[in-house]
């Protein structure tokens, strides 16, 4: 039977990246309101896309007011208008409704924005999280718990992945040197990262995403006809959620994670071994490995000897997080790796280029499950 | 209810995540299989050493008293 071609498989593109200097901002004595963060990452992907305000008819907010942030940015005669909380999971929902306005002639350039502000009311990363009742009895620290709680019994039933765990955080930290924006680029050696401290163990310092200030702003557009020239097409993208048992599964991730990367791989037309760089929402360590069991890019129970053996580092065959990750570079819930995605994508990646790659995937992996493919 | 489970996993906390909790880190949290099925946390009492705890490892519920009236469902590996 032929493949069946999805309709919208690359028809909307990514034409505009703009994303604040974390790095600056992190040694900055007083944090940034976030409007004033996001007007930063706007103007920046503006002038990467060759755009006015004018031009932008729909507007996405991740952890932002839509209506302050469109008064404050002059933004006016939205035809689409979109506000999601911030979070990795929301990326894949709000590039999906990006991409089916601009199929569907509902808009014609949606700018998505996120910030992040230490003067917002969001948490520590390390902080509880939405906690049930039966959680905080026991002091059930938030959704890190969990994650450790999966990964010791991912280390139960196939094998010890604590030093799989460890090679994620130093890839993702040796990728930061190369990245004048990343907020931590001093080089860590197993020893820094054994010797940090624990916090919900298994998982050590390290293993946790950090807090920091910023924004980051993509341009999405149906894909300009004639050659690509930096726009980067979505190829395809999906999204799986299961919040039946949420955390407390026996499974959190495996069955969303396998469901999304079916339909996005469909949609894309392509296979995990077609995939060039991957970007894994690594809120914690762990997660990279449930992404590449959870997506297909290593057979079940495989990722974390696919990550000892050196693949997922910028040398290997699957370079992960260029950037430097959620660990190193900056946790802006997801966005800043699609950026980099499309950064690399355009051969624009500076120290950091991953030569060739001309097909990246955006994963995240929650009780709700996304992924998107690019290339260019 | 026969009272019996086994250690799905646990996890230490090694900081303090809600002020004024009575059990000061580390403290431990298992998620437990019962026999007739459910999941559900509980707290490993304090008097037993994380150390000897297994994936799998049968477990025999045994209330923890958080706090003087207060106690919460905990589990204790059977000896």
């Amino acid at each position: 039977m032929a493949e069946r071609h999805h309709p919208l498989r690359g028809a909307a593109s990514i034409i505009g990246v703009g994303s604040t200097d974390y790095a600056a901002l992190k040694v900055r004595s007083e944090a940034v309101p976030p409007l004033d963060l996001a007007a930063m990452a706007i103007d920046a992907a503006l002038a990467d896309a060759d755009l006015a305000r004018a031009d932008i008819d729909a507007l996405t907010t991740m952890g932002l007011p839509w209506d302050q942030l469109a008064v404050r940015e002059g933004l006016r005669d939205l035809r689409v208008t979109v506000e999601y909380a911030a979070g990795g999971r929301w990326v894949v929902p709000a590039l999906q409704h990006a991409v089916q306005s601009v199929a569907a002639g509902s808009a014609d350039t949606v700018l998505l924005v996120l910030a992040l502000s230490r003067l917002a009311t969001y948490e520590d990363s390390a902080a509880p999280g939405t906690n049930t009742l039966f959680e905080a009895m026991h002091a059930m620290g938030g959704p890190a718990a969990h994650s450790a709680l999966m990964a010791r019994r991912y280390s139960h039933e196939f094998g010890d992945c604590s030093a799989a765990l460890r090679q994620v955080a130093r890839s993702n930290r040796a990728n930061a040197a190369l990245n004048p924006a990343a907020v931590f680029r001093q080089p860590m050696t197993d020893a820094d990262y054994d010797g940090a401290r624990l916090i919900a163990e298994p998982l050590r310092l390290f293993d946790y995403c950090m807090v920091n200030d910023g924004a980051v702003a993509l341009i999405v557009t149906n894909t300009p006809a004639g050659p690509a020239g930096r726009a980067v097409a979505i190829g395809g993208l999906a999204a799986s959620a299961d919040q039946g048992a949420h955390y407390s599964a026996a499974d959190f991730y495996h069955r969303p994670s396998q469901a999304a990367a079916a339909e996005m791989f469909a949609m894309a037309g392509l296979a995990p071994s077609d995939i060039d760089l991957i970007q894994i929402y690594d809120n914690y360590t762990p997660s990279v490995l449930f992404a590449l069991d959870g997506f297909g890019f290593t057979p079940r129970g495989e990722a974390a000897r696919f990550v000892e053996a050196g693949h997922i580092t910028r040398d290997g065959s699957l370079p992960l997080n260029t950037s430097g990750g959620h660990t190193s570079e900056a946790y802006m819930q997801g966005m800043n790796l699609v950026a980099e995605a499309v950064r690399q994508l355009r051969g624009e990646a500076g120290e950091r280029q991953i030569s060739g790659a001309q097909t990246a995937c955006y994963m995240c992996v929650t009780p709700m499950a996304g992924g998107c493919v690019l290339w260019t | 209810m026969a009272g019996t489970a086994r250690l799905w996993s646990w996890t230490t906390f090694h900081r303090e995540y809600f002020a004024g909790y009575p059990l000061a880190p580390p403290y431990t949290v298992l998620m437990v299989e019962l026999t007739e099925g459910v999941r559900m946390l509980a707290t490993l009492p304090t008097d037993i050493d994380p150390a000897c705890l297994y994936c799998d490892q049968p477990m025999q519920f045994r209330a923890f008293e958080l706090e003087p009236g207060a106690s919460i469902p905990g589990f204790a590996p059977i000896s």
